[in-house]
């Protein structure tokens, strides 16, 4: 029989998911002030 | 084309990318929470494995790759290679947390203990810390060539720690497991198993590459902005 353990996987999983989405998502709006910021310029 | 409309492009694409691995690192979940057999000693906390074990193996690839290219940056004096340089050590970092949270999760069940200070993974906290040390020495240089030779230097001192840390449980005593998939022989896992660890590797690696897409793009970005106001 396993042991009951299933609490730290899901501790490590949801750890996991917070960390990986929230670095993309403020990867990804950080680019975009970014490339925003560039913009008139290569338009002009 | 301008490095406007090339960091606007790389954006583009790096946000692409990543999209699909988190969508690709989403059916990694399913596949090991509900498609992997439980492991009979460990229980269901074994399952830390399929995240933990690709995490890291990202971090080393990622700092290894910052040490390469710091390298190539001191010989060719190009660039690109020191933005490169600069993605890699902080996607590298974030895949850092990932790996020295989920340990300790894993350790406390397994071993009894959240941490211990034994070689591998006093070695691998110390390569964390000196590529966050690596980011925060960036953030303080303001000359961009300084910047990009001094950090070069750091990244390659980090780069000759890396096989340190892989052979650290063959040079010491330690807790942590020896390896079960990167060593001479064939792997000593079930195939359900090692199926589900390489396509989290791989969902792993895509992400790395998403990510070091944007922030490359967000660098030339940067670079573009610093060159407008200085010729200001």
């Amino acid at each position: 029989m396993p042991p009951d353990n299933a609490g730290y996987m899901v501790a490590a999983y949801v750890v996991t998911a917070v960390i990986l989405v929230g670095y993309s998502v403020g990867l990804w709006r950080r680019a975009r002030r970014a490339v925003r910021e560039d913009g008139p310029r290569d338009r002009a | 084309m301008s490095e406007a409309a090339s960091a606007r492009r790389l954006v583009r694409r790096g946000s692409a990318v990543t999209l699909l691995a988190l969508l690709a690192l989403a059916g990694v979940y399913l596949l090991a929470l509900g498609f992997t057999p439980i492991e009979a000693r460990q229980g269901p906390a074994q399952k830390i494995f399929y995240l933990h074990v690709p995490a890291a193996w990202s971090a080393l690839l990622a700092f290894s790759l910052v040490g390469l290219s710091g390298g190539l940056y001191l010989w060719l004096n190009d660039r690109r290679l020191d933005r490169f340089a600069a993605s890699s050590a902080e996607v590298g970092v974030a895949f850092g947390v990932v790996m020295l949270t989920t340990g300790p999760i894993w350790a406390k069940p397994i071993w009894g203990t959240w941490w211990t200070w034994d070689a591998r993974l006093t070695l691998t906290l110390f390569l964390f810390f000196l590529f966050v040390g690596y980011l925060a020495l960036r953030a303080a240089l303001h000359d961009p060539s300084e910047r990009a030779r001094f950090s070069a230097v750091v990244g390659v001192l980090g780069l000759l720690l890396v096989p340190f840390i892989h052979l650290s449980v063959y040079l010491f005593r330690t807790l942590h497991p020896q390896p079960v998939v990167l060593k001479p022989s064939a792997p000593s896992l079930p195939p359900e198993m090692l199926r589900t660890l390489l396509i989290s590797t791989l969902a792993f690696v895509l992400l790395y590459i998403g990510l070091v897409t944007i922030r490359y793009g967000v660098a030339l970005a940067e670079e573009e902005r610093e060159g407008r106001l200085d010729a200001a």
